[in-house]
């Protein structure tokens, strides 16, 4: 049953672009782009409980890259992204291992301060505050800035991506994740390496971001340091705590809320509106849907079922309560 | 030159040193707020600084354009941060679903409409404020001692010593504490809890807009001129900890002295660099004692 | 980790087969062909239909405050002139202005929305540099034209970008003209220059450069980061340097802050600006601290005694009911003249056939620019600048349109 669901979801989602026009393909799979990097956020944030806002940076760490490397290829651009976010995932974590709350937050946005700061004057290479044009990554005889092409190299990296973070959750290495966030007394009184623990979390996280900052270089076909400072950080948290913290399905609620708010004041004509309306949106989702995007998709569901269930029930026999 | 170059350089530094300790009182003035609001209800409030944006504007226009008596005007543009903290504890803070990082949410949400919102209704012009006595200057040594500078200094001292004093010292501090350790014991000693932290958000109000006039005096005033600024203060309160008095309040006089002497050493673009090597460099080396947080931040 | 380790590598060869397998090697440009000398009259078009030909532009109308939404009046206001008089080829002009945060990402966005959502004809308009260098790459690949955008940079103007008209001049050029003014003129002792740190600093650095050439005057520049809380060492330091003439580059807010920080220090040289310090609502603000600043001219004056100008500022009056508002108001008009000129020259409503007629363009005058010219691989339609000074809460022209 839930094999037969998952191949009916895919067919659906792999025939998307051939039913969508470009520019809704494009909007997906930045949604699926950002999905990626919200997973990876969350194993850090949501299941480790480690407060991170250096997503952007990782994430800008990848695309940079990908702008860098042009000339290589794809397999070994690949390589080479997950290679440094790895590296760039522990830069983070080793200096902070003893900070947590707030402290760690600062401490990872200065790391993502430093990051932009490095970008700007590193002009030459990184193009500096005008950004670097990325070109398209050939994909047999189209390439990856072709809406429906970028979209199936995206989708391709998002169920990869989605797999090993649902097979991570299954896993020792996900559940000593759970208990440093519930309690890094007690995970250390059981013999759970704190150090080793949070070091890897961060990689895996940062490699997520990287992956998925190299998709949207090669996707977009143009990086600009406002695309990974500390406000698109800021939305990713957003996107991890508001989707549901811990859940793989969250992630993707809450990126595609990121992506598609915006787009929805767009839609009714009103792009103008979003940033003035964009905060009290966010207030309304946060007091309204106090479980989170997840626990609201759920609830909804259910009450839907409910509502069918009553509805059978009544139509086909009438008992007193 | 070089000899005149060595004591014009003397008279410069000081210069600096007195501009960078007058920016660290008003970080000082800002972070009082900050603590204040952290001890008695654990959220951090992103929208801060907004609020004293628009205190700030609601003088602005006040004295400019209606030509209302200048402190009446400022001392309502005070008031209106004040009634604004207070509406936000009410009707968003209490509401806050209780999950991890949900205030961080909430409050940046509201800093996201509060900054649109004072953009929409003051307009997004940038204003040039009040002088309030930076245009007055005596010289001594070379160093141009503005009484702008000496206001802002005076102010951050007063925040220092009369918030130790509140908050250490008196009745309502111990209030305070007694509600951060333990709202169930502090309402069992007859401590109404919710309306002493709706009271402790409406004095942040007060601190933020009052600072936020000086500072506006200082720069200029639109809707974002404070962003930069909180994001100093917060720093300075993350290095000394949220949960302590004398060692966060002395960090923003410290934060405000380091930026401005390493931007004038190394120029204005290294103050990036300059901050994290300082961050990082106090939150490596602090004992472990220093870090562990007495209370848990939510967020 | 290490215990299901083997699993995590297992999913990670996959992903990397995959990828080898999926993308083959190497890369491909995705730029547009250079040359489009040619009118194509029965090329596939969007955005024109019998009655409408529509247009767009991103501007950061949100939030570098109220003077993108003047660029925007300002060019509607030149449309509605031209709609109500019939239109073009008989056909009513229609401006969709969107919000692009002046976010290079955002820019981008926009422009998706604009070029695939929207089925603009062609790009008219727009403000602002990173947000435009975004979209300069898109509009590359899409071959849509984009005409008169305010972007000035050293990036543009050139055959890189062969879709795009600029008539602004970038920032070297203004930097060069402005410094060898203050050479010629004031005998200067020393310059400082504050700009935002970047290509913009850069830019506007290399063009002093140009100007000092061999004099031998010093030069100090200071990047400076957007938003600095304190900018007393920055006025410090160029008190230090001794230097006479400050130039500066920066947003209207800093510019305000580092001016009140020179007061506070007791500093006060001569002052030179971009073109951006001219407009009445920063002068309105900061005339007091900035009397006797230079600044660069891009657009002619409204009250200049020239007939194309005055026929401009007719026109405003008569379409709005007002004159027009300083810079941005008619930098707007300028654009849209430019594009309706373009588009009225073209021998068919098609892309190739209005890149056409701006090739021929040939010192066309809007009142506003210096004489516009484009060719067959000239993308930099002006060359000029002028020079004014702030006096009371006003400017005063003091040097007329020269180029380098």
């Amino acid at each position: 049953m839930r094999i037969a669901a998952s191949i009916v979801v895919m067919a659906f989602v792999g025939l998307l672009p051939f039913a969508l026009d470009s520019y809704w393909v494009f909007t997906l799979s930045e949604v699926m782009i950002y999905a990626i990097a919200t997973i990876g956020l969350d194993i850090v944030f949501g299941r480790a409980g480690q407060l991170s806002l250096a997503q952007a940076s990782f994430f800008g760490l990848g695309a940079y890259l990908a702008a860098l490397t042009t000339t290589l290829p794809a397999g070994l651009q690949f390589l080479l992204v997950v290679a440094t976010a790895m590296i760039a995932g522990a830069v983070v974590a080793i200096p902070t291992l003893r900070l947590s709350g707030l402290r760690l937050a600062l401490v990872t946005l200065l790391f993502g301060e430093l990051f932009i700061w490095a970008l700007d004057h590193l002009g030459s290479l990184t193009g500096g505050t005008q950004g670097l044009v990325v070109p398209a990554l050939a994909i047999g005889d189209s390439n990856s800035q072709d809406p429906t092409y970028g979209y199936m190299l995206v989708l391709f990296f998002a169920v990869a991506a989605t797999l090993t973070a649902v097979q991570i959750s299954r896993t020792q290495f996900g559940r000593r994740l759970l208990a440093v966030r519930d309690s890094e007394v007690a995970a250390r009184s059981v013999g759970i390496g704190l150090v080793r623990t949070k070091v890897a979390a961060f990689m895996l996280s940062a490699i997520f971001a990287g992956v998925a900052g190299w998709l949207y270089a090669h996707v977009v076909g143009f990086v600009a340091p406002p695309t990974f400072d500390l406000f698109p950080s800021v939305y990713f948290l957003i996107a991890v705590i508001l989707g549901g913290a811990g859940r793989v399905a969250g992630s993707w609620l809450g990126a595609a809320y990121i992506v598609l708010i915006p787009q929805a004041f767009s839609i009714i004509g009103q792009s103008n509106l979003f940033p003035i309306l964009g905060g009290g949106v966010l207030i309304l989702v946060a007091l309204l849907l106090p479980g989170g995007l997840m626990d609201g998709a759920t609830r909804t569901a259910g009450w839907i079922r409910a509502r069918y269930a009553a509805m059978r029930q009544m139509s086909s026999n009438r008992r007193p309560a | 030159m070089p000899a005149v170059l060595a004591v014009g350089s003397l008279g410069n530094t000081l210069q600096v040193i007195l501009g960078g300790l007058a920016t660290g009182g008003l970080y000082a003035v800002l972070l009082l707020g900050v603590i204040v609001v952290f001890q008695v209800s654990k959220n951090v409030n992103f929208a801060y600084g907004e609020l004293g944006v628009i205190g700030a504007f609601v003088g602005y226009v006040l004295y400019s354009t209606l030509h209302w008596p200048t402190p009446l005007a400022l001392a309502l543009g005070v008031a209106a941060a004040v009634v604004l903290a207070a509406v936000t504890d009410l009707t968003l803070i209490r509401r806050i679903p209780d999950r991890q990082g949900f205030d961080l949410v909430v409050t940046l949400g509201a800093l996201l409409l509060l900054t649109a919102g004072t953009d929409v209704v003051f307009g997004s012009a940038d204003r040039q404020y009040l002088n309030l006595f930076s245009d007055k200057a005596r010289i001594v040594g070379g160093v141009y001692i503005n009484a702008g500078d000496l206001l802002s200094l005076g102010l951050g001292l007063v925040a220092l010593v009369g918030g130790h004093l509140i908050v250490n010292e008196t009745g309502l501090g111990v209030s305070l504490r007694a509600s951060a350790e333990d709202p169930a014991i502090a309402r069992s000693m007859g401590i109404d809890v919710l309306s002493l932290r709706t009271a402790v958000w409406a004095a942040s109000g007060l601190l933020a807009a009052v600072a936020s006039m000086v500072i506006a005096s200082r720069l200029v005033l639109d809707a974002r001129y404070m962003t930069p600024v909180i994001i100093n203060v917060f720093i300075a309160g993350m290095l000394g900890g949220l949960d302590r008095y004398w060692p966060p309040m002395l960090a923003a006089f410290g934060v405000g002295l380091y930026n401005s002497l390493a931007g004038y050493i190394f120029g204005s673009d290294a103050s990036t660099p300059a901050l994290f090597i300082l961050v990082l460099a106090v939150l490596i080396i602090a004992p472990k004692r220093f870090l562990e947080e007495r209370h848990e931040a939510r967020a | 980790m290490i215990d299901n380790g083997r699993r995590l590598l297992a999913v990670g060869s996959i992903l990397v087969l995959g990828l080898l397998v999926a993308c083959g090697t190497g890369s491909s440009s995705g730029g547009g062909t250079g040359s489009n000398a040619n009118c194509n009259t029965s090329q596939p078009t969007q955005g024109v239909t019998s009655s409408q030909i529509t247009l767009g532009e991103t501007l950061p109308l949100t939030t570098a405050g109220p003077s993108p939404q003047q660029t925007v009046d300002g060019s509607q206001a030149y449309y509605d002139m031209i709609n109500a008089a019939g239109g073009v080829k008989g056909r009513k002009i229609k401006l969709i202005a969107r919000d692009d945060q002046y976010n290079p990402s955002m820019a981008l966005q926009q422009m998706r929305n604009l070029v695939q959502q929207d089925k603009i004809f062609a790009v008219a308009g727009g403000q602002g540099t990173p947000n435009f260098l975004a979209q300069a790459p898109f509009l590359n690949t899409q071959a849509v034209p984009a005409i008169a955008p305010y972007a000035p940079s050293s990036e543009l103007g050139n055959m890189k970008y062969p879709h795009v008209y600029m008539t602004s001049v970038n920032y070297i050029t203004e930097f060069q003209i402005m410094t060898r003014r203050v050479l010629d003129n004031f005998s200067p002792k020393g310059f400082g220059l504050v700009g935002v740190q970047g290509n913009v600093g850069d830019d506007s650095k290399q063009g002093m450069k140009q100007a000092i050439g061999s004099s031998g005057k010093p030069l100090l520049y200071i990047p400076e980061q957007p938003g600095t809380p304190d900018l007393t060492p920055i006025a410090t330091q160029l008190k230090s340097s001794g230097a006479d003439w400050v130039f500066l580059i920066l947003t209207p807010s800093d510019t305000g802050g580092l001016l009140k920080a020179m007061q506070r220090i007791g500093y006060q040289p001569r002052l030179a600006a971009w073109a951006g310090m001219s407009d009445q609502t920063y002068i309105d603000q900061f005339g007091d601290l900035s009397q006797g600043m230079i600044v660069a001219q891009e657009l002619a004056l409204p009250d200049a005694s020239d007939p194309d100008v005055q026929k401009y500022v007719q026109q405003f009056t008569k379409q709005t009911g007002r004159a027009p508002s300083g810079f941005n108001n008619s930098l707007g008009w300028s654009q849209a003249e430019l594009t309706v000129k373009a588009l009225q020259d073209a021998p068919a409503l098609t892309r190739s056939c209005v890149e056409y007629a701006l090739n021929q363009v040939k010192d066309f005058k809007t009142g506003i620019l210096p004489p516009i010219t484009f060719g067959a691989s000239e993308r930099q339609g002006v060359n000029a600048v002028g020079l004014v000074q702030i006096e009371g809460k006003t400017v005063k022209q003091i040097a007329s349109f020269k180029s380098v």
